[in-house]
């Protein structure tokens, strides 16, 4: 843990030092930049409730990712997921009765988004058990299809008429908003969002699925060798991956719109992913990610009329790359002399 | 449907195959090297600014073209050295520098021209005007580029000193290394490669569209790592299946307005079809030995 | 000699090394070796596995540098700079090695090989034509002949080494280095390699060979030098008696008899394992050299050893045993029940009963990035579990019995298992597979290597530990090149050679005629 959080903070020294860099390229001064940030997030209480209003879908998106990442597992798939789950949610939400209880919406309209998400990772799941199909491919298939398959549902009929989006859910069946952050979509799939992450990290130490996908991940030879079912697992853990990214939708449909449209998830499940990855296996660390990335994105917005919010993608997209080359940068500077010995 | 089986339909299908063809012949080249390559996409984006940018700023649409494929290699090459010195996991650096081209063209295009959606028009390399569409692609460079690389491609891969040095390195490295081969140098210049055909992928769309905008790439770089492994890494193959996309594109456009079919379901086809030829057809060709080992 | 008077006056070696000293890591290879190779001699070095051949070949051919000592190639000395790609400099200077594990790219065809490197090209394509005409020439004119345009992949290992020896020879070297050229050759294949070698010391060449099959030494070879856990300790002219004493060499090579040892109780169980007919195709994945009929049973309470120089057969029979891979033909039967080979058979085995230490233990026996505790319930995890629950104590018993048993240092369960020492990694293996289980007992235990680097305590611990288990009933299949290990534990050791068996012994066989054995 100690390596992964120091190459966190550098990474994240480093990425502060390219926004200073690129702010002042810009001809624009980086404190009042970095001020302005700030005050367009954390500086406000709508700012603050937007910032966690986006981190919860990064969050719970970002669970998705590290419980496949756990096997060994590149879970593009979570857009995809993402989007079917949003439409099965909004449109069955939007058949419920209208004085329908929130303790029994909430627990369905969950149900019906774990499924979905969960139905709909599962041909990524096959391919790569039964045919070693990387998921990678299969993952970028099955979310360019989801997109299709929900702007054809759409307009097909689940869509209100003239619009296009979903009738919108009942009242009940949609999350209450939180209201110390006045204006701000935060609502109490924060809530969920923490439970989930920290619920993942529990089931992973804790139960022997989560230990069997972790030596699955430390060495998928070993691990079959030893006895484990691979295929099973890897079955079970892109299925569940799957279902909880179709809980991230959750927080959009019921927390913030009330119906479901195409276009939803607008890429937080790259975001998650991109969160996961820096991560690593940290707990802590997907929370942090996920609320850093949220605050660049949000503070993009409130920076965005005096430089273009996209640097936050450039300097989160840097980040990660120095993640990455991060232990052989290690390796080379902290053994320059010890070069490992090729076996004859 | 008619329209389906005119010379304008077939005219539309090699248009828009064209970027596939090219950026699928790139994915070759650096997976057969053993280098995994999830950042074709990226590499369009920023090839596409790079040839609108280019142009803007010389008046010179050949100049643009040539800093366009300049882009490209470069995406490619920070790819090579990210994964082969810096010995990161090819996926997560081909993700990041797909994010790092998103955010950063989107980021120029607001830098040079003031908007977050589109650049200004630029000239294409030929002028369309007055032509049919046949004659029209017939009569534009970039088409014939784009032949010439995928049948540099496929000859090159099998019959020259660098595709032969590629194959190995892709295969067995060690074999290689042991007569001197240098692994490498072979790779980044395989990688080069692959930043220079992704780049005209990038260069035609740009021209083609007479612009820049946002998103430009519209997954095509994915779609032409698709056609890489459903073709088994094999070029002539990828190259049929470029085709296919283009294909099915070309008439997701032209269904468009009828009411027989959803264009939603032509859109879909070719990503259903490559996860059946995933599920069907990958097992029995193997990838490169070597791909992602390094 | 035929051929000789011509190179007499060259009395200075070709290739000299002196006083070598290699380390990989804490393993020291090779321990002040020295060896010189003559123009038109063969030069043959024998010695068991790891007694450091391939090491000192590859010192001489110019592959890796040593770590002490002189290299000397045509009188000059050769340096070889640390991470360098190939060797360039010693094949500049004429010295060519073909090497155990061919370097060829199997999707490429001969031709391809061979042109890799020096390309030939006309107008910017590949001209392989001229090529090809060389290559023909070449090995006609030594009766190599190959097909050069198919690929490598569909070529049998004796065309694969036709074609590492005419890229060997193109460039007419004035040395020549084989490293286990006939290992896994059919008998005359190896003859027609070996009197090549001999035609061609005869033109000049100084050659060098590693082999394990001494009747080769006396037939094909000058002189040879023996090799034993990285010293040299023998070298004969092969003109004189000694140096045609093939028992003795195998003795020099395999050690001398050690003092009188302990014997386990003779068993008297039912036969449990009954492997019959068992067959395994040359090149299957990862298992190596094939495997041919072979047959023999294991009764409960017996441990039956299998010796042989590796690369005989032994990693296929490990691994169709464990249930990784499945068998060409033939059947393995535990305690009358059929043991299948489909996707899940391995948790299927160890169900029944089965344990498997394994001898690759990076690929098959553990992770290097799992903490210590959890490699020694891999697998197992429905034992220290309740209701899908990890018992988290239970894992912390299991370890800490690990680390009393055998000795496993550190002892602190929650480091990685790749900061473990080699050793210390296979202890942990060997105890969760040896470990008391509730409910299912032990019926068949695989010990592929189990003390192979692992220091004298713990390899004593892990030597009764198996004693124990066949003492419990159960059947013991333990494959291991240490002749001394196998004498003392075993009651019966079958030797495999060229995949099948090639003699059973009872235990109390002299080391000489093990070697023999396995040594051909």
């Amino acid at each position: 843990m100690n390596a992964r959080v120091r190459t966190l903070l550098l990474a994240t020294l480093l990425s502060a030092i390219a926004f200073e860099l690129a702010v002042l390229a810009w001809g624009e001064s980086p404190g009042s930049i970095l001020a302005q940030l700030f005050a367009g997030t954390w500086g406000t209480r709508y700012g603050t409730g937007q910032v966690l209003f986006k981190a919860t879908s990064i969050a719970i998106a970002g669970a998705a990712a590290q419980i496949a990442l756990r096997a060994g597992l590149f879970q593009i798939g979570v857009d995809g997921a993402i989007a079917v789950s949003a439409l099965a949610v909004g449109a069955i939400g939007a058949t419920l009765p209208a004085g329908i209880s929130p303790f029994v919406a909430w627990p369905l309209l969950a149900g019906v988004g774990a499924a979905a998400g969960a139905v709909w990772t599962l041909p990524i799941g096959v391919l790569r058990a039964r045919f070693s199909a990387h998921e990678v491919i299969s993952g970028i298939m099955m979310n360019k299809i989801a997109a299709a398959t929900v702007g054809y549902l759409l307009s097909r009929g689940l869509a209100e008429k003239a619009s296009v989006h979903t009738s919108p859910l009942p009242l009940g069946a949609r999350l209450v908003r939180l209201g110390v952050f006045p204006g701000s979509a935060a609502n109490v799939a924060v809530v969920v969002a923490i439970a989930i992450v920290l619920g993942w990290a529990w089931f992973a130490r804790r139960t022997v699925f989560g230990r069997e996908v972790e030596a699955i991940g430390a060495s998928e030879s070993a691990a079959r060798a030893t006895g484990i079912g691979l295929a099973r697992r890897q079955m079970q853990v892109l299925a569940l991956s799957g279902a909880v990214a179709g809980l991230a939708a959750l927080n959009d449909v019921m927390g913030y719109k009330g119906y479901a449209e195409e276009g939803l998830s607008g890429g937080v499940g790259f975001t998650g992913l991109a969160a996961a990855l820096l991560a690593g296996r940290s707990t802590a660390g997907l929370l942090f990610s996920a609320l850093f990335f949220a605050t660049l994105s949000q503070g993009g917005l409130s920076i965005n009329a005096r430089i273009p919010m996209e640097i936050v993608d450039v300097v989160v997209a840097l980040v990660i790359l120095f993640v990455a080359v991060a232990p052989e940068l290690d390796a080379r500077l902290g053994s320059a002399d010890e070069r490992p010995e090729e076996r004859a | 449907m008619s329209r389906l089986f005119s010379l304008a339909f077939l005219a539309q299908v090699v248009r828009i195959a064209l970027p596939y063809l090219a950026a699928s012949m790139g994915g070759i080249w650096s997976e057969r090297a053993g280098v995994p390559n999830v950042a074709l996409e990226g590499t369009i984006l920023v090839s596409a600014l790079g040839a609108v940018a280019g142009t803007t700023l010389t008046g010179s649409p050949w100049l643009g073209l040539l800093i366009a494929l300049a882009a490209g290699v470069l995406l490619q090459i920070i790819h090579a050295l990210t994964v082969l010195v810096g010995r990161a996991n090819a996926i997560v650096s081909g993700l990041a520098l797909n994010l790092l081209a998103s955010g950063g063209t989107r980021f120029l295009l607001r830098a040079l021209y003031d908007s977050s959606s589109n650049s200004p028009a630029i000239p294409g390399l030929t002028s369309k005007a007055g032509h049919s569409l046949l004659v029209a692609t017939l009569l534009d460079p970039t088409t014939w580029m784009v032949v010439l690389v995928v049948v540099g491609t496929v000859v090159g891969l099998d019959r020259t000193r660098l595709g032969l040095r590629v194959r190995a390195v892709g295969e067995h490295p060690e074999a290689a290394e042991s007569v001197g081969v240098n692994v490498l140098r072979t790779r980044l210049f395989a990688l080069a490669l692959a930043g220079a055909t992704a780049g005209l992928a990038g260069a035609w769309l740009a021209f083609d569209q007479r612009q820049f905008s946002s998103g430009m790439s519209g997954g095509r770089g994915f779609i032409a790592l698709a056609t890489v492994v459903i073709a088994g890494w094999r070029p002539l193959q990828a190259a049929l299946f470029a085709v296919l996309f283009g294909a099915a594109e070309a008439a997701q456009i032209v269904l468009q307005d009828q009411k027989l079919v959803a264009h939603q379901v032509v859109q879909a086809l070719p990503y259903i079809l490559t996860l059946l030829v995933l599920a069907g057809w990958v097992r029995r060709s193997r990838p490169p030995a070597a791909l992602g080992r390094t | 000699m035929p051929g000789l008077e011509s190179v007499e006056n060259e009395t200075r070696a070709r290739v000299l090394l002196k006083d070598i000293e290699k380390r990989f890591g804490a393993t020291r290879a090779l321990d002040c070796a020295s060896l010189a190779l003559f123009a038109g001699r063969v030069h043959a070095i024998v010695g068991e596995n790891g007694a450091g051949k391939s090491t000192l070949l590859k010192i001489a051919g110019g592959v890796i540098p040593t770590d002490r000592g002189t290299v000397e190639v045509l009188g000059s000395e050769l340096r070889v700079p640390r991470g360098s790609t190939g060797p360039r400099e010693a094949i500049r200077r004429g010295v060519a090695m073909v090497h155990q594990h061919f370097m060829l790219v199997p999707t490429l065809t001969g031709l391809e090989n061979l042109a890799l490197g020096e390309e030939p090209t006309r107008f910017a394509l590949l001209d392989l034509a001229p090529l090809a005409a060389e290559i023909e020439r070449l090995a006609r004119s030594l009766s190599l002949e190959v097909p050069l345009d198919v690929p490598v992949a569909r070529l049998s290992i004796g065309e694969r080494q036709r074609l590492e020896l005419l890229r060997a020879l193109r460039h007419a070297p004035k040395v020549l280095v084989l490293d286990e050229p006939t290992a896994v050759l059919a008998p005359t294949e190896a003859r027609a390699v070996l009197t090549l070698a001999k035609e061609l010391a005869s033109r000049g060449v100084a050659v060098a060979l590693v082999t394990h099959h001494l009747d080769e030494v006396v037939e094909f070879a000058d002189e040879v030098t023996v090799l034993r856990r990285g010293k040299v300790v023998a070298h004969h002219p092969v003109g004189d008696a000694a140096g045609r004493d093939v028992r003795r060499l195998a003795r020099e090579a395999v050690g001398e008899e050690p003092e009188s040892v302990a014997r386990a109780a003779t068993p008297a169980g039912a036969v449990r394992l009954r492997v019959k007919n068992l067959s395994v195709h040359a090149g299957e994945e990862g298992a190596g050299a094939p495997l041919r009929a072979v047959s023999f049973d294991v009764a409960a309470g017996e441990i039956v050893g299998v010796a042989g120089v590796e690369g005989n057969g032994q990693h296929a029979l490990e691994l169709v045993l464990a249930g990784v891979l499945a068998p060409a033909s033939g059947t393995v039967v535990l305690d009358g029940e059929e043991l299948p080979s489909h996707d899940r058979a391995i948790a299927e085995r160890r169900r029944r009963g089965l344990a498997w230490i394994p001898s690759d233990r990076h690929a098959h026996g553990m992770a290097e990035g799992l903490p210590a505790r959890d490699v020694v319930v891999l697998g197992a995890l429905a034992e220290v579990s309740h209701r899908g629950l990890v018992d988290e104590a239970a894992i912390d018993r299991s370890f800490a019995d690990a680390v009393q048993r055998l000795e496993v240092r550190p002892d602190d369960g929650s480091l990685l298992a790749g900061s473990y020492s080699g050793g210390n990694q296979q202890k942990l293996v060997v105890a969760r597979e040896l470990r008391a289980r509730k409910d299912s007992p032990l019926r068949l235990v695989l010990a592929a290597q189990p003390t192979r680097g692992v220091d004298v305590r713990a390899a004593a611990a892990i030597r009764k530990a198996l004693v124990d288990a066949a003492g419990a009933g159960a059947s013991v299949l333990l494959v291991s090149s240490d002749l001394d290990e196998l004498r003392t534990l075993c009651h019966r050791i079958l030797v495999l050679r060229s995949g099948a068996v090639a003699a059973t012994f009872p235990a109390d066989v002299s080391v000489a005629s093990l070697g023999q054995a396995m040594l051909g």
